[in-house]
């Protein structure tokens, strides 16, 4: 493993990658760089252990070990974004809110680590997330818009904590508001790839549904899960 | 109380059913053998009910119907709340009947129907490999006593469930999906149910109108598999393999059958180059897109309680390099791959795994041809 690339793996950790150390580390995942996932995992031993949270992470894949950095309590996660994302409303929110994150911070890592565009459907578990905004569909269109991809990063958590997952570095994707809340339902700044390609990832989930409906087991739960797939948009 | 009425025919329920009287009372604390009886129970008892169906902080309400008629499995689901949709099982024949201006006609239509492929040999006994199930304890659903079961992950590459089961039919009652952090995903829940008696004819047959929009699935053969390439994949989920695996009919990449596919373009097989251990193979298809000239490729994996899909096909122009969606329980990845290959190609990886999960299958999803080189 290069230097280059140790030094990559460290400025993501501190979520100051850039775009170029983004891409190389993408490219070593894909290429099967030798000590990435061990190095990562080393990493993260190191961060939590300076962060007084020894234990939380293992020696799992480095997908997972993703996880692992992110579901940390939000006040040491604060840490790592501050200084990042000052130009989004939903900064402040996003630490005020952190416990919220550990449903949905997962989430936002491993999309960002892979330099993304989130295509969205709203994720929210818990109740706190309803009071968020009804506005909260349009924040995330004017959150990154030009911004540097090194504050995608704790964009997609502020928008995580309004239960809502969106960042984009080429592409912008409006997402359909959750049904309870009065919004508009029109995705907004949606280019057509973009649209068809969220129309494709609906129809292949209820493909998926259909499949598992068809030769699962399991009773009910696959047909009830293609039954009720949202209708009312 | 155990339904009597199986045939010959459903060897599998038969197995299960089997094993179920087998391990009846005398494992009563077995929870392998209560998940046996369970999917006994669903196969094969006579019963009807609403439901509820939590997912994605959406609440849906269900009707079901079910029974076997005449050694055939018959159920009937309908929607209560919003859009009128049902879907009818007949046998190896299911029906999705939608009303017109259905967003679902949409998205049934934009990734072409054709018959489903079969499904191969994952039949598994007890607890799958990867999973430790407690007995929790009793509770009460529906106004029936039930069991309760916890099923846990061993890794967080998968999600855990709470099973409450009817104590006297082992029916399921109430069922959590639950993430890596022990939130519930998607929650089902009789509201009623009746267990066991005739069922009304009229609530197993499909609505009739002229209006109504209706789909229907079809089982197919298996497509043609290759034994060589089978041993070729299966390297590659070593981790899958140690224990356990002799309980599956390891499956095979799938490769295409000539009389079932109609593409002209040079068709590139594919494989999931990792999978989570204990997953294998349990579906393979494809299917030609009739609006475009190419096909997309479906693969579909379980390690006998959680399933994901994936499908490939050419990736459009412009497209940035992931996404990520997520309904539910059911996460969506699309991801660009232009390894191995002279143009890009789009893996979408669609299961109730975490997302984790589903990213690290899409990025080493590869071509066949690939494999062992």
């Amino acid at each position: 493993m290069s230097e280059r690339l140790r030094e990559s793996l460290s400025a993501l950790m501190d979520d100051e990658a850039d775009d170029l150390e983004l891409g190389r580390i993408l490219r070593a995942m894909d290429s099967g760089e030798a000590d990435l996932a061990a190095t990562w995992s080393r990493y993260q031993l190191v961060s939590a252990v300076l962060k007084g949270h020894p234990g939380s992470v293992g020696l799992r894949p480095l997908a997972l070990d993703l996880t692992a950095a992110d579901v940390e309590p939000a006040g040491g996660a604060a840490d790592g974004v501050d200084g990042v994302g000052n130009g989004s409303p939903a900064a402040g929110a996003a630490r005020e809110r952190g416990h919220a994150r550990r449903a949905l911070g997962s989430f936002a890592v491993a999309a960002s680590i892979t330099a993304v565009a989130v295509v969205g459907w709203q994720w929210q578990t818990d109740a706190e997330a309803e009071s968020a905004p009804v506005a909260a569909g349009a924040s995330m269109v004017t959150a990154p818009a030009t911004a540097p991809s090194s504050s995608m990063l704790p964009a997609l958590r502020a928008a995580d904590q309004r239960g809502l997952l969106q960042a984009s570095e080429q592409a912008r994707v409006g997402m359909d508001p959750p049904r309870s809340r009065p919004s508009p339902a029109v995705p907004m700044a949606a280019d057509t790839v973009e649209r068809d390609l969220r129309q494709q990832v609906e129809a292949y989930m209820v493909r998926h549904a259909e499949h598992n409906a068809f030769h699962s087991r399991s009773g009910m739960m696959p047909f009830a899960r293609m039954a009720a797939f949202d209708g009312s948009q | 109380m155990r339904p009597r009425a199986y045939r010959s025919g459903v060897v599998v329920s038969g197995t299960l059913l089997l094993l179920a009287m087998l391990a009846g009372p005398a494992n009563a604390d077995d929870p392998g053998a209560w998940l046996d009886r369970m999917h006994a129970a669903l196969a094969e008892l006579s019963y009807h009910g609403e439901f509820s169906y939590f997912h994605g902080g959406e609440l849906a309400s269900l009707s079901i119907a079910h029974a076997v008629v005449d050694g055939v499995r018959r159920e009937r689901l309908v929607h209560l709340n919003g859009m009128p949709r049902e879907v009818v099982r007949h046998g190896d024949k299911v029906t999705c009947v939608l009303h017109p201006g259905d967003r679902l006609i949409d998205l049934e239509q934009s990734v072409p129907a054709g018959p489903f492929a079969q499904s191969y040999g994952r039949v598994l006994d007890g607890l799958p490999q990867g999973y430790q199930a407690t007995l929790v304890g009793e509770d009460r659903i529906a106004g029936r006593t039930a069991v309760q079961l916890r099923i846990e992950p061993e890794m967080p590459d998968r999600y855990g469930y709470r099973l409450w089961l009817d104590r006297e039919t082992a029916l399921l009652l109430r069922s959590e999906l639950l993430d890596t952090s022990d939130q519930p995903l998607e929650i089902f829940q009789f509201v009623r149910i009746e267990i066991g008696g005739p069922i009304a004819a009229r609530k197993l047959e499909v609505s009739e109108g002229d209006h109504l929009v209706k789909h229907e699935l079809l089982k197919r053969d298996p497509v043609r598999r290759d034994p060589a390439r089978r041993d070729r994949a299966s390297q590659g989920r070593a981790a899958s393999a140690e224990t356990g695996s002799d309980r599956l009919q390891a499956v095979g990449p799938f490769a295409l059958d000539s009389s079932s596919v109609t593409t002209d373009d040079d068709t590139v097989e594919w494989e999931a180059g990792w999978l989570p251990a204990g997953f294998a193979m349990s579906s393979a298809d494809i299917r030609r897109v009739p609006s475009r000239s190419d096909s997309i490729a479906n693969l579909v994996y379980s390690d006998g309680m959680a399933t994901f899909s994936v499908f490939v096909e050419r990736a459009p122009a412009d497209l940035s390099p992931v996404h990520v969606a997520r309904h539910g329980a059911t996460v969506a990845v699309m991801r660009r791959v232009s390894a191995a290959t002279p143009e890009p190609w789009l893996v979408t990886v669609v299961g109730e795994v975490p997302v984790e999960t589903a990213e690290r299958v899409a990025e080493n999803v590869r071509p066949l041809a690939a494999a062992g080189d």
